[in-house]
């Protein structure tokens, strides 16, 4: 089932046990809950990671190898762009944490007026039970102008469903990552 | 004769010309190189800022010497040339000390922070350079230079840019600035000589055979030739005094966090003094632990334990400056309450940080603190209890830190504050 407006209102700032929705910064609770949708927009955040095009011939997608060999980091302050170039790929952050409870999943989605003007965001589509940290986000532009990406900028959202029965505490391997990361290769 | 007047002319010449010729190309080079550097990459405007103001300083030099006659005599072409060449060496370290301010490994998201604390400390028109440093040494570093005047530089180890934990360090540094750039250095220096003059005095017999014969034990402060004898251990002192100031700052404004950072840098102690300018780490434990009780900032039982015994220093002098800084650190400690409770920085409430660490235990960044040393007292405290703080999923303790340091880091809770302090570059 998924969660409305007001559910989730209530479970970022009325619920404080076990059902807790923790999203840090959190959004406006007046607005929030005057809004009519089904789910929880998030903004970008200021770290990005792109791939060492000039460095590496290939990047064998069968074997795991550290990140800092094949992509780097890149911090851009607020009020500043990261500038993603036509048929260019980067990771990106959320800027706010999230802590789900053990009994909500989300899925993210794009939003579709950046997809519209060329901006293709992709994230590991389901969050998991338990998931805590920021959202590494796939940004590729398949437009045809350069993109300016602005920190702070909504640029995802959320949308939560309850888990039917009692899920197991075991969680992802993403925990806590609070810049884009890519992952294990399994 | 005349050959040889004709060659030291010749010389002469020879040297002036490449003196002018080479401060003015190494000018040029240095001009060249900072401007590339500029187009790099600023995490935020306080850096680029430092930067801008160094190279229009090397243009101004290149300007000056260029302006003068070609005739120009040695003289006055000399000191020009020397001027610029003691410019390039001082700036080069100061360079290289903002370039890595801006390398990716640090952690950028405590730049906000700590830059309201020093706003809060020294006013608002402070700028703030963290940078990460190969060669660190443990809370000193020296101030910029005064085209640099109102920027503070907070160096942490470049092993450790993106550990949260050591953060408070720049507590320490930040007092450094607060001690040089007010009153209270002059208040407590006077207060130095005072109680240096009251040992030499006491202990008249150990020194009177290095000051002049008419030397009176009484009137030792307002004697200039005995001056220049106890200005010795006076200038000890007052260095000892300048960090022991900087230890309490920042035990004011990270509580017990401070301690645990300068635990984590210093220890394991080898009960090697570094230099006379800091008192023995021992004592320097002692003195914060007399400061923290007066702030009631708990402090861990192992803190001063952690550190060895030391004799006292062999020169009388030295000897002298420990023991007047021993009757100083009460006053050191009342200047620094007053200091920090003026300009309105709040002492980390322990309530505050216990609801900080129970946040963080649920993988959630704390949002209800007042100041970062609550989150960072917190954060400490989940860092104790490492082993013991479940996480699904999650078994190496090493993955745990990294949680624990990402969670710090997304500090601050309320972006707003730093959307409305960042600047367009």
């Amino acid at each position: 089932m998924i969660l409305n407006s007001g559910e989730l209102a209530d479970r970022m700032f009325v619920f404080k046990d076990g059902r807790h929705l923790s999203i840090t910064p959190p959004p406006d609770q007046e607005q929030f809950r005057n809004e009519a949708g089904a789910s929880v927009d998030l903004r970008l955040g200021r770290w990005f990671r792109t791939m060492r095009q000039a460095k590496l011939p290939l990047l064998d997608l069968t074997a795991p190898s550290a990140h800092s060999s094949f992509s780097r980091e890149h911090f851009v302050p607020f009020d500043d762009f990261f500038i993603l170039h036509p048929g260019s790929f980067a990771l990106g952050i959320t800027l706010e944490w999230m802590s789900v409870p053990f009994d909500l999943a989300a899925n993210v989605t794009g939003k579709s007026s950046l997809g519209r003007r060329g901006l293709i965001i992709e994230t590991a589509a389901g969050i998991h039970p338990g998931f805590a940290g920021c959202l590494t986000l796939e940004l590729a532009n398949v437009g045809e102008i350069p993109l300016g990406l602005k920190p702070g900028m909504s640029i995802c959202q959320v949308v939560f469903q309850s888990i039917i029965g009692s899920g197991s505490k075991t969680s992802s391997q993403f925990h806590g990552a609070r810049k884009p990361h890519l992952g294990k290769i399994s | 004769m005349r050959r040889a007047r004709a060659s030291a002319a010749y010389s002469i010449m020879t040297i002036a010309l490449w003196d002018r010729t080479f401060a003015l190309q190494r000018l040029s080079a240095a001009i060249g190189v900072t401007n590339i550097l500029l187009n790099g990459d600023w995490p935020y405007q306080d850096s680029k800022e430092a930067l801008l103001r160094i190279v229009r300083a090397f243009e101004k030099k290149k300007s000056d010497i260029e302006s003068l006659d070609q005739d120009v005599g040695d003289d006055i072409l000399r000191p020009h040339c020397v001027d610029a060449r003691d410019l390039l060496s001082r700036m080069a370290g100061l360079i290289g000390f903002i370039i890595r301010s801006s390398e990716v490994r640090n952690g950028f998201e405590l730049y906000a922070p700590i830059r309201a604390i020093g706003r809060a400390l020294l006013g608002v028109d402070i700028h703030l350079i963290i940078g990460s440093e190969w060669n660190y040494v443990p809370f000193a570093y020296p101030l910029p230079i005064s085209i640099l005047n109102e920027f503070v530089l907070v160096g942490l180890p470049a092993f450790e840019a993106s550990n949260a934990l050591i953060a408070p360090a720049a507590g320490h540094e930040l007092g450094h600035a607060v001690w040089r750039r007010t009153d209270l250095r002059k208040e407590l220096t006077k207060r130095v000589d005072a109680e240096i003059v009251k040992i030499v005095s006491d202990r008249w017999g150990d020194f009177s055979g290095d000051f002049h014969s008419g030397a009176n034990k009484d009137a030792l402060l307002d004697d200039l030739e005995a001056r220049s004898i106890w200005a010795v251990a006076s200038n000890i002192a007052a260095r000892q005094c300048e960090e022991i100031f900087c230890d309490i700052i920042g035990t004011y404004i990270f509580g017990q966090s401070f301690i645990f950072a300068l635990m984590y840098l210093l220890l394991p102690d080898n009960g090697a003094r570094q230099s006379t300018a800091y008192p023995s780490s021992r004592r320097r434990a002692e003195y914060i632990t007399s400061a923290a009780e007066r702030f009631s900032v708990a402090v861990p039982s192992e803190f001063v334990s952690s550190f060895r015994n030391q004799d006292p220093p062999d020169d009388k002098y030295a000897r002298a400056a420990d023991d007047a800084v021993q009757v100083l650190v009460p006053e050191i400690i009342d200047s620094v309450a007053n200091y920090a409770s003026r300009k309105g920085i709040v002492l980390p409430d322990p309530e505050a940080s216990r609801r900080s660490k129970d946040v963080l235990k649920d993988l959630q960044p704390p949002m209800n603190y007042n100041s970062v040393g609550e989150l960072l007292n917190g954060a400490w405290d989940v860092r104790r209890e490492l082993s013991s703080w479940s996480i699904p999923g999650v078994v190496d303790e090493g993955r745990k830190l990294a949680i624990l340091n990402d969670l710090i880091f997304q500090e601050p809770g309320d972006s707003r504050v730093v959307f409305a302090e960042q600047r367009p570059l």
